[in-house]
């Protein structure tokens, strides 16, 4: 019995070889111009990409430049373990993941509710001119976004002044880590809410308009309108932008945490990149910066394979 | 999926090994290289010259130089811009090309120097903001990186010449192993510290206070200032401290290492470093210090210009030459505007602090590439700036009756007015690196003090009062080994303690944690980095 | 429009229309402040801290001046768009290549080919084995690293991807049929019926490249002639000098009256381009988004 299930699997594993093979083949004489296209991509992607991800090799090692890869002395694993027992260890992760997730529940519904709002003017030319001065941040660049935000939170600056009329506490606020997230997220959603709705407003202009009219008919005031018209109309776009941000959710801007960031505020703006940064060009400690960017690629790379799974069993689209 | 996985894999061990092959080829034979090129040379027997010859290349050579001085420029766009450079590459014929690394970023690109397959000939190194070889200065001619001056010291007779003379200097240019990482900056006189905390004059006068003596007077007099409208009383770095320690050093302790009487200490671990974070914490409440300190970049005497020339500063950390009125030249609003030197302040009059800045201050050590092409040739160009008729041209210009004029004796003397209100609208921070050098290797302090006014003199003599045994010597070294588990360690702890110190003075972390911030800092091996100093200290002064 | 309206949606509609001024004047406003400082008398500028709303005392140009006069400002400029046009144009051309090849949903190997691409925006080797790289090749030093590395974005490939596949079949087996090549297919098909998408990724790009100041903080350290306006400006704007411990620092005497407006100053000089640019360029930005993003 057993061997009888097992010889026509075989076979028919041979022919699905076959098959496989004469598939193959047939698109290398069709489909060669594409491939030939594709070569210089590939090519890009593993000299740019893989070839530094080889040099990962290092985090094991206790690399100097003058002994090479070769000749520097294995260590094992001697640099993870130092990471992960030293005291920063839970404040960088802690840091990164709270930082990337209050980014990412802040920062995705805000352009939404932009859209709608503007969706509600009646008056064309100045819905237009809205949106217009709301692209204006998004083309400053972020040494720029830095410098002036540098400005207004100095001790007498515009926004400590406002903070303090608020009946806050006044001081440096960049200075102060518990203003960080705060400033870094908030400067953020300055720079982008507007380019970030475009996507909205062009998916609400789409919303066929005899569905307004019919829930018109049916006697539903805006309000009503909105919740049962505009909001599902919308809801595809938002669910694929959610999975696409959802991709991103880790790649926090660094390099704007490096411009914005001193020793005062540390214990809320480093995350294991700026860490890198540090212990790595700074100080000079390759292996160990080596060791901790490859963790933080690990986690970065759990974290989206488990929001891929969730979304793709909810919604059926995923990113891969 | 599951194929494309495994595909993956095959491509990222693939892409492992040609990164290991890719760049061991790069690496392992220049590591010989060195060795093999240059010591023949070294240990030929050459005529030892006496003195530069000039040109010293007869065809025209180019010598890269690292220069981490980026803000030394002003509005000039290079060195070469500047008339003293010009000259220099005219007489010894060599052209030197400047790479000046990003401000800000020099720490960064210095660490990736030694990741370059071509060193400069010639890399200016900053002592002051710890630019060594990580593995220390022994390693780095070791691994073939710099040469050891002591085999090239032939072709530098003007700064083996000086060494000569100037016994101190030469003790402290040297390793423990008694090799030469390259040439220091030296001072042609003695120094006596060319910095240290001033106080507004002015605002003294106007509250009847005599020059604070006691913490408990700078409290009083900070409280006055501050009645005077000044927002920021005492302007400090962001880690609530100054670069050389003035305001702690009345309560016995530094922010970093120092040692007492030959015993090595770690500052914040000290029950006094707990007494200053406290009083710093009382003033910070009431407003008499720096509300912005922790945003401050740069060391303690970069001061924010838009606060100082409104009077919002009434104390600070700043240099002998910007004592007296000298700010209204550069443009503070108040015409009554002077400042003047005070010692470190003290728990009890009669009390004596013992740190400050030092009166020896090797402030950078240029190294020569073990690769380089021109090797002799670079060593003779930096050898030839020890040269005292070329430091003079470096230090005061070249042209009698603009930069410099001399007085009777023929000695030259820095124009005050042509520095400080140029008619050719040259700044004054541009102003050396146009006619002069700013910071030449051999330098000559008295071009400040020949044309000092009053209460600059007054400060250089107070602040040059106090002794400074309890700083660590500037020229310890460690070994490979030591610098490289000194290195690690360190780096944790540094940031730790200013991120704290931070804290416990704005409040929001309790002095009442002290004793667990210090059980943290022992927990990240502090004592293991006690003993690498002490180590070095001992073994210096046995040199 | 004409349909009545009840007293609780005119309400919202006024507050609506509030807000949205206000929100509009956030955006404006930090722009106008530093605009305004720029021309402003630098004593009264240091001695005010509220919002410029109209210059504080005579209008000068003095710290437009003194940019303009720094060399360095202005070699920056040139090397920033030479970084801007470079990059833009090279990324383009890989992305399209890419779009192109993985938009063939007869390819065999397009899924490897689609996952070889998206893991790299996952997982990286991160700062120094790229460092490493670029050093191998030789670009360390050199206008091309900041050309070639780390300058292609996968997602602009997707997107481009989507929308090239939402080109209809029968466009392009009409072009099959006449016996064009894939790579007439490309140029004379697929890129003229895209060029809301190509218009939106090469702006994309532009913007990024203009934007990037770190990759030139690392891979041009002996190369001063070759900064990029981002990075000019970082030592402008941000860093206030720290390596002038050695002995007496250096600050700008004079000039350093005219400080803040340098800072201001070098701020408009920056943002002016793409502020004069992008209100013609912002209308690509709607049509172009919204293909992009559909899921194929």
């Amino acid at each position: 019995m057993a061997n009888a299930a097992v010889a026509p699997s075989r076979a028919l594993k041979d022919q699905e070889k076959k098959l496989k093979r004469h598939l193959i083949k047939r698109d290398f004489s069709q489909n060669w111009p594409v491939y030939l296209m594709l070569v210089p991509v590939v090519a890009y992607f593993i000299i740019f990409h893989y070839l530094p991800m080889g040099g990962l090799a290092i985090a094991f090692e206790d690399f100097s430049f003058r002994s090479g890869f070769f000749g520097s002395q294995f260590v094992g694993f001697k640099h993870f373990e130092n990471f992960f027992s030293s005291i920063y260890f839970g404040r960088l992760l802690s840091n990164t993941l709270i930082l990337s997730a209050y980014g990412f529940l802040i920062s995705f519904p805000l352009p939404i509710i932009l859209a709608l709002l503007l969706n509600e003017v009646r008056q064309p030319r100045f819905k237009k001119t809205v949106q217009t001065i709301s692209y204006l941040p998004y083309f400053i660049s972020v040494v720029v976004v830095v410098g002036i935000l540098q400005d207004f939170t100095k001790s007498n600056g515009l926004l400590t002044q406002l903070v303090v009329a608020l009946g806050g506490e006044g001081g440096n606020l960049l200075g102060k880590p518990e203003y960080f997230r705060a400033l870094f997220i908030g400067s953020n959603v300055w720079a982008h809410i507007g380019y970030s709705s475009i996507i909205y407003i062009s998916a609400l202009s789409g919303i066929d308009q005899e569905l307004y009219e019919a829930a018109r008919i049916d006697g539903a005031g805006r309000w009503k309108q909105t919740l049962h018209v505009t909001l599902p109309g919308l809801a595809p776009t938002i669910i694929i932008l959610f999975i696409m941000r959802l991709g991103e959710v880790m790649t926090l801007d660094y390099e704007k945490i490096i411009l914005m960031y001193g020793p005062g505020t540390y214990s809320t703006a480093d995350i294991i990149q700026t860490y890198v940064y540090r212990v790595g060009l700074v100080n000079g400690d390759y292996s160990y910066a080596a060791a901790v960017g490859l963790f933080n690629s690990i986690i970065n790379f759990i974290v989206i394979f488990v929001a891929n799974k969730i979304s793709s069993k909810v919604s059926e689209t995923s990113l891969w | 999926m599951k194929k494309t996985c495994k595909a993956l894999a095959l491509l990222l061990v693939l892409s492992m090994l040609v990164a290991m092959v890719g760049c061991g080829q790069q690496a392992t034979p220049s590591a010989s290289e060195p060795a093999s090129q240059n010591s023949p040379e070294a240990s030929a027997p050459e005529d030892a010259l006496t003195e530069t010859p000039l040109p010293i290349s007869a065809e025209k050579i180019t010598l890269t130089y690292w220069w981490p001085q980026a803000s030394d420029l002003g509005e000039l766009t290079s060195p070469n811009d500047g008339e003293y450079v010009q000259a220099l590459e005219e007489k010894t014929n060599v052209h030197i090309e400047w790479i000046v690394p990003a401000d800000g970023s020099e720490k960064d690109a210095y660490n990736l120097l030694f990741a370059s397959d071509d060193m400069p000939d010639i890399v200016q190194q900053s002592l002051t903001q710890q630019m060594v070889y990580r593995n220390g200065m022994d390693a780095a001619i070791e691994d073939g990186y710099f040469v050891d001056l002591n085999e090239y010291k032939a072709y530098a007779p003007n700064y083996f010449a000086f060494m000569d003379e100037h016994p101190d200097w030469n003790r402290n240019s040297l390793t423990d192993s008694g090799k030469r990482y390259g040439m220091y900056r030296v001072y042609d006189q003695p120094l006596v510290t060319e910095s240290g905390l001033a106080v507004r004059q002015d605002f003294l006068d106007k509250l009847g206070l005599d020059r604070p003596v006691t913490y408990d007077d700078w409290y009083e007099m900070l409280k006055g200032f501050k009645s005077l409208g000044c927002s920021t009383p005492l302007y400090l770095m962001s880690n609530g401290a100054t670069t050389q320690n003035e305001m702690s050093a009345g309560y016995g302790v530094a922010q970093s290492f120092y040692q007492e009487n030959g015993v090595v200490k770690f500052g914040p671990i000290e029950s006094g470093w707990k007494e200053y974070l406290t009083m710093m914490n009382k003033w910070y409440s009431e407003g008499l210090f720096d509300q912005d300190f922790m945003a401050r970049t740069g060391s303690s005497t970069t001061v924010d210009t838009e606060l100082l020339y409104n009077d919002n500063i009434g104390a600070f950390v700043t240099w002998t030459t910007r004592c007296d009125n000298n700010y209204v030249q550069r443009g503070a609003q108040n015409p009554d505007f002077m400042l003047v030197g005070v010692t470190p302040p003290v728990k009890a009059e009669g009390d004596v602090s013992h740190l400050r800045g030092s009166d020896l201050l090797t402030a950078y050590v240029c190294s020569f590439s073990a690769t380089s092409e021109h090797l002799k040739e670079a060593i003779m160009w930096q050898d030839y700036r020890y040269n005292y008729d070329n430091a003079q041209d470096a230090q005061y210009g070249l042209d009698d009756g603009r930069s410099f004029n001399l007085d009777d004796s023929g000695k030259r003397i820095l124009s005050y007015d042509f520095r400080y209100s140029n008619p050719e609208g040259v700044s004054s921070s541009a102003f050396f690196a146009k006619y002069a050098f700013k910071d030449p290797p051999r330098t000559f302090p008295e071009f400040q003090w020949d044309i000092f006014l009053p209460l600059q003199d007054e400060s250089m003599k107070s602040w040059g009062s106090t002794p400074y045994d309890w700083n660590m010597p500037a020229n310890i070294t460690l070994t490979s080994e030591e610098g490289n588990t000194f290195a690690t360690i360190t780096a944790d702890i540094t940031t730790y303690v200013d991120e704290c110190n931070v804290k416990f003075i704005t409040g929001s972390m309790s002095l009442d944690e002290f004793d667990s911030f210090v059980e943290t800092i022992k927990g990240m091996g502090i004592d293991d980095a006690i003993a690498i100093e002490q180590a070095a200290l001992d073994r210096y002064n046995a040199r | 429009m004409g349909s009545r309206r009840t007293t609780g949606e005119k309400i919202f509609s006024i507050f609506n229309i509030i807000f949205l001024t206000l929100l509009s004047l956030v955006f404006i406003l930090p722009v106008w402040h530093v605009l305004m400082a720029s021309i402003s008398d630098p004593d009264i500028l240091q001695a005010n801290s509220g919002l410029a709303l109209r210059p504080w005392g005579q209008p000068t140009f003095g710290g437009y001046q003194f940019v303009l006069s720094n060399k360095n400002i202005i070699r920056a400029y040139g090397n920033t768009i030479v970084y801007v046009v470079g990059a833009t144009a090279f990324s383009m051309f890989i992305t399209i290549l890419a779009a192109y090849g993985l938009s063939r949903k007869d390819l065999y190997f397009r899924k490897p080919l689609l996952f070889l691409l998206t893991f790299t925006m996952i997982f990286s080797g991160g700062l120094i084995p790229t460092y490493m790289v670029v050093k191998g090749v030789g670009m360390i030093d050199t206008m091309w690293a900041l050309i070639i590395p780390g300058t292609v974005s996968v997602y602009n490939i997707i997107v481009m991807r989507t929308s090239f596949s939402t080109i209809p079949d029968g466009l392009l087996e009409a072009a099959k049929i006449d016996g064009a090549g894939h790579l007439r297919i490309l140029l004379q098909v697929v890129l003229p019926v895209s060029k809301a998408v190509l218009a939106v990724i090469v702006m994309f790009y532009a913007i990024r490249n203009w934007n990037a100041w770190f990759n030139a903080s690392i891979y041009l350290q002996k190369r001063r002639d070759l900064f990029p306006l981002q990075l000019s400006l970082r030592e402008i704007i941000l860093q206030t000098s720290n390596n002038s411990l050695v002995t007496e620092s250096s600050d700008p005497g004079a000039i350093d009256r005219y400080r803040p407006l340098v800072k201001y100053s070098t701020i408009m000089i920056s943002v002016l381009p793409m502020l004069v640019v992008y209100p013609f360029i912002q209308k690509y930005f709607v049509s172009g988004v919204m293909i992009g993003s559909i899921k194929g």
